[in-house]
């Protein structure tokens, strides 16, 4: 009898298994779910806008994540910045990462602006309101249970974050417990914001610096996928370039800006990823029109910069389906967002929107931690 | 041999060892509702109209598969109503108050039908609607003047800007490259205005009966301009939440999301929001002085009754758990009844300043705020609960700060999808009519 119930009892402990087990295997990147590695796709500092980063551990254990900036500013080989235009001899392309690793405690969630950083500083000033003498700060930057100490990235800066759940030991884990958001503001106050982001782990992971994301067993990865893989197609749902903004009337217009990353990164090495990406923009009429551009580790362009198909006078509607994927052959997958420009008189507002994804890719997609000590 | 003499000695961990997993696998697992893939049924927690105040919503929803899709919409009046004729408890309730009225809540559902053919996408105006072009008829505005136009010629050097419309129609004398058409679809302007309230798309078929096909994705856009041409122009935008079908279903008129007989997927089991606490200082936006941060968010039941519109079960308690960066916690909870819009240090008291969300409360810039829809033995549904929130940047001192009702202080807004975890294991429903 007693050997009935031990039964009953693996069983159930097995199906409960192959159920989570089951449920993960079948989702791909999530912008709502608490992931093991979290991707900001667009990190900007450059004078005029700063993001702001929040990260917050979901879970009730401890939680350590190692961290990577990769910045894409263009190195001037003359005088001056490339950002700015005011490069005076030739723009090189660059990919410099740069990281370090944050410790949060159960359900802690934390922050930081990409240009100030985050000490390490106890006596952080906090926000408070005494309501017996009503004195009151609410400017409290840095204040609680700080992270770990987080750099400040290079000034201008743009580029990616990504934040990789690991163990203690500096082992990469499939906790899936962190979550995130970044906030593009101006100094202005003009705010966009994105859900970072999350990849989600499977119970396969080896803890090994290669990251090994969807597809089956291979040399590089002997354990299988160790998180999802990325998504087949990103669908961005978006205006013709140049159209106005229904929302602003006749005279106001609107831009996209789209940033996209390869799912591939070696942060060992340094070798730039690169991906062809193949456009299908589909109008209102259900007219279909293709493009294709080059992705070097990190892209951040008008639609317009890819091709003139985006424009109004070409696509002839307002609303606009465009769906991205790897080119054939192209052993990377995509992640992205998209930022929204609408203009009116010479004013700009913005919103920040995550790309719907559709599909799982067949194959692996590869990050390279370098190694600890 | 694994479940033998091993497992003999781990009798006393069995049990803790699956209520262990599952609790950590339920985080993986996730709720399978998201807004970053498309879905049979696509839901808009937050529409607001009011053009005297220069704001108004666009929606956008596309079709993502190669074949042409109806779409059964319900737009959610939740308007409140000044129990005085003639009065306004919208945008601002004091309008009613002070003429001595009482602001009642109200939900009233309008639905409609369209049409979109194969990766079409379309996008309106929450204002005014869309209906199929009428090219013989319709007018526009020349894109570089107010002027009336009929086409681009009638702008020297400018295009001739129409509303949005249905292209694809007799109408138009236009179909898709399939002979596929946006026949039958009109879309009503608001209700009222102005308006609040929510939007629901579902897949169906020609007659009307839900079909089980993800193809559905949107995104609403929230714009303010100054209607005096001052300085704000404001935009935020979020993802429809797409609640993806998971099985053929029986078809009818009530749509089962997650339990027992499930067609479609669960609602989540938590809402995870991260946010900064109502009144904290932005660290960034210091070339317009102090500007101050608050948060709206926005809550709806998973279960909605359009058949009967009977309002009286779809009351959800919604427990709320608060994390600063000390990893301190706080709770409150908040009955939401149809659907709340509400300013986070609002939820626990009229005093923004005493509010466990309010940064003078918790000590730090940023937080995490647990949401959970309670569900309760006998209770008909999963209690199961939707949401998204927006950020205002406020050049206002103190509370109260500014909002898509105040604006005065406003200097722009941006909106975020929440974070969902686990699946709720008891069904919630749409009760179509």
């Amino acid at each position: 009898m007693s050997g009935v119930k031990r039964f009953v009892r693996c069983l159930g402990l097995l199906l409960v298994l192959i159920q989570a087990g089951g449920a993960v295997a079948h989702a791909e990147t999530s912008t709502e779910r608490s992931g093991s590695v979290l991707v900001f796709p667009k990190v900007i500092f450059d004078g005029s806008r700063d993001t702001f980063i929040q990260i917050t551990n979901t879970s009730n254990s401890m939680v350590h994540a190692h961290c990577f900036y990769v910045s894409a500013v263009p190195e001037c080989n003359g005088v001056g910045s490339c950002l700015d235009d005011t490069c005076v001899g030739e723009c090189i392309p660059s990919w410099v990462e740069v990281d370090f690793e944050i410790w949060l405690t159960k359900q802690q969630p934390t922050s930081w602006s990409a240009g100030f950083g985050r000490l390490s500083d106890p006596n952080d000033s906090v926000c408070f309101r005494n309501f017996q003498t009503g004195n009151e700060n609410y400017d409290c930057y840095g204040a609680g249970l700080d992270p770990g100490r987080v750099p400040p990235v290079s000034d201008p800066f743009v580029g990616e974050l990504k934040c990789i759940e690991v163990d203690p030991s500096g082992a990469p884990i499939s906790g899936n417990h962190l979550k995130g958001e970044a906030t593009i503001v101006g100094t202005t106050g003009d705010a966009s914001k994105y859900n970072a982001i999350g990849v989600i782990g499977l119970d396969a992971n080896n803890g090994d610096t290669t990251l090994c994301l969807g597809g089956g067993v291979s040399d590089r990865c002997p354990s299988g996928a160790e998180y999802n893989g990325c998504a087949e197609t990103l669908i961005l749902d978006h205006f013709a370039q140049g159209a106005d903004s229904p929302l602003f009337g006749s005279t106001s217009s609107v831009t996209t800006e789209l940033t996209l990353v390869p799912c591939s990164q070696d942060f060992e090495t340094q070798n730039p990823s690169r991906v062809v990406v193949q456009f299908l923009i589909t109008n209102e009429y259900e007219q279909s029109f293709s493009a294709s551009t080059t992705v070097d580790c990190w892209a951040n362009f008008e639609l317009n910069d890819v091709n003139l198909i985006f424009d109004l006078s070409r696509l002839s509607t307002r609303a606009v389906q465009t769906r991205m994927r790897p080119a054939s052959g192209t052993p990377i997958g995509i992640l992205g967002v998209s930022e929204e420009y609408h203009s009116l008189s010479g004013q700009t507002a913005r919103a920040a929107f995550n790309i719907q994804q559709e599909g799982e890719r067949a194959g692996t997609d590869y990050i390279v931690i370098p190694e600890g000590p | 041999m694994m479940c033998g003499e091993r497992k003999m000695r781990m009798r006393g961990t069995v049990a803790p060892a699956i209520f262990a997993f599952a609790t950590i696998f339920a985080g993986m697992a996730g709720a399978e509702i998201g807004s970053d893939r498309a879905a049979a049924i696509v839901v808009f927690p937050k529409l607001v109209v009011n053009r005297a105040d220069g704001l108004d919503t666009l929606i956008r929803l596309s079709n993502t598969s190669d074949r042409e899709q109806n779409v059964y919409c319900f737009y959610v009046n939740v308007t409140p109503i000044c129990s005085r004729p003639g009065f306004s408890c919208f945008p601002d309730p004091d309008v009613c108050e002070a003429a001595g009225g009482r602001c009642q809540d109200q939900w009233q559902e309008t639905d409609f039908l369209i049409r979109l053919t194969a990766r079409q996408p379309t996008s309106w105006l929450v204002s005014q609607g869309q209906n199929l072009c009428r090219p013989a008829l319709d007018s526009g505005t020349c894109s570089n003047s107010s002027a009336t136009c009929r086409r681009d010629s009638d702008c020297p050097g400018a295009r001739c800007v129409f509303p949005p419309c249905f292209p694809l129609s007799d109408e138009s004398r236009r179909s898709g490259p399939g002979g596929q058409s946006n026949g039958t679809s009109a879309i009503p302007p608001s209700p009222e205005e102005p308006f609040l309230g929510e939007l629901k798309c579902i897949a169906v078929d020609e007659s009307g009966a839900p079909v089980a096909r993800n193809s559905l994705q949107g995104e609403a856009l929230i714009g303010r301009v100054n209607p005096g041409g001052g300085p704000l122009l404001d935009v935020s935008g979020y993802n429809g939440i797409g609640i993806p079908s998971v099985a053929a279903g029986n078809r009818d008129n009530t749509l089962v999301l997650g339990g027992q007989g499930a067609e479609y997927e669960g609602c989540p089991y938590v809402l995870i929001l991260n946010h900064f606490f109502d009144g904290a200082v932005d660290p960034i936006a210091t070339g317009a002085g102090e500007v101050r941060i608050g948060t709206d968010i926005t809550l709806i039941p998973c279960t909605e009754d359009f058949r009967t519109q009977n309002i009286n079960n779809l009351t959800v308690t919604a427990q709320m758990l608060v994390f600063n960066e000390f990893e301190q916690r706080f709770s409150t909870s908040r009955p939401i009844s149809c659907f709340k819009e509400v300013r986070l240090s609002n939820i626990d008291t009229t005093a923004n300043e005493r509010s466990i969300f309010s940064a003078g409360v918790e000590g730090t810039l940023t937080g995490q705020t647990r949401i959970r829809g309670v569900f309760t033995a006998g209770s008909p549904q999963g209690n199961g609960l939707l949401g998204i929130a927006e950020e205002f940047r406020c050049d206002g001192p103190d509370f109260p700060l500014c909002s898509y009702t105040r604006t005065d202080d406003l200097i722009s807004s941006a909106t975020t999808n929440l974070h969902f975890q686990g699946i709720r294991s008891q069904s919630d429903f749409f009760y179509l009519p």
